[in-house]
């Protein structure tokens, strides 16, 4: 496998694991938010399991993601030098 | 919603954030990149353990309204004990002439005035809640305290008070109810009366409270004759 192709995988598997981070701690936000329109001390075990674990869960992810696989930084934009090169 | 108080905005950035993980749920490749990574470290980082400590914030202090203890049926004939048309009820009494706040009238006796009080009362209600689901609940008047009530509790409102201090039968025992030598429940040995209270008479009062109390609001009824 070339390094491209390795790089490729790496990168798809970087956004994966972003992208199962960000659904977690969305499924947890929207279970707090239904938590904190309900008025019912059941809400208040829904908001701390599974809403708040979710969330967690979800930051430790993607915390683990960007601690143990620090992608290049890309630029947003290319640099004035480059657009002179080519 | 009240747009005067504050209670919309929890909710509203709770969205705003559910959007933005969202957003980076569906397309992870918009984290590249400087400012896709401040994006997402505010996404999926900053804002959702702000809102989480926000939203349990919040929680917490709901979880301490009369409306919210009476919100299991457990608790009715408590709840029914406050409104009973007899003053001198203890519950009655205290509710009634406003000496605990109405709106947190449960919590106001039931809580621990000690630094972490809060957080065990909370922990309690989740017992609570564990029993009412998954345990045996017992029979209205077989529910008991964890431990029996301190002292602390009513001295922390009545201890220090004039009325109380100087009250005839209470003068002589002060140095007893403030070690705890003497429980305040051996005199004030009627509580909640549960099963009792069922078939007492209601005070009048009580039908406009409870509907002032279930808009989360504190309550001021004035008592036709």
């Amino acid at each position: 496998m070339s390094s491209a192709e390795i790089s490729t995988a790496d990168t798809s598997r970087r956004r994966r694991r972003l992208s199962l981070a960000a659904w977690m701690i969305a499924a947890g936000l929207v279970i707090e938010l239904v938590s904190l329109i309900w008025s019912h001390p059941t809400a208040f075990l829904l908001f701390l399991a599974p809403g708040a674990v979710l969330v967690a869960v979800g930051v430790a992810a993607f915390l683990w993601e960007i601690a143990t696989n620090p992608a290049p930084v890309e630029r947003d934009e290319p640099a004035p030098a480059a657009k002179a090169a080519d | 919603m009240d747009l005067g108080s504050l209670d919309w905005l929890l909710p509203s950035l709770l969205v705003a954030t559910l959007g933005l993980a969202g957003l980076l749920a569906l397309r992870p490749e918009l984290a590249r990149g400087r400012r896709g990574r401040i994006l997402a470290f505010f996404g999926l980082f900053v804002l959702p353990v702000a809102l989480t400590a926000a939203g349990l914030s919040t929680h917490m202090e709901h979880a301490k309204s009369t409306e919210f203890c009476l919100s299991c049926h457990e608790m009715e004939p408590y709840g029914a004990s406050l409104m009973v048309a007899e003053e001198g009820w203890l519950p009655a009494g205290h509710f009634q002439n406003h000496r605990v706040p109405q709106e947190k009238a449960c919590f106001a006796c039931h809580t621990d005035y000690t630094m972490f009080g809060d957080v065990k009362a909370k922990l309690r209600g989740a017992k609570h809640l564990w029993v009412h689901y998954l345990g045996d609940v017992p029979e209205p008047g077989q529910i008991a305290l964890y431990t029996p009530y301190q002292n602390r509790e009513c001295l922390h409102c009545h201890g220090g008070a004039r009325v109380f201090v100087e009250g005839m039968m209470h003068e002589d025992i002060l140095a007893e109810l403030e070690s705890g030598e003497m429980s305040c429940l051996d005199c004030h040995d009627q509580i909640h009366g549960v099963p009792e209270t069922g078939e007492m008479e209601t005070w009048q009062g009580a039908s406009e409270i409870a509907e002032v109390l279930e808009n989360g609001g504190s309550a001021a009824v004035e008592v036709s004759e």
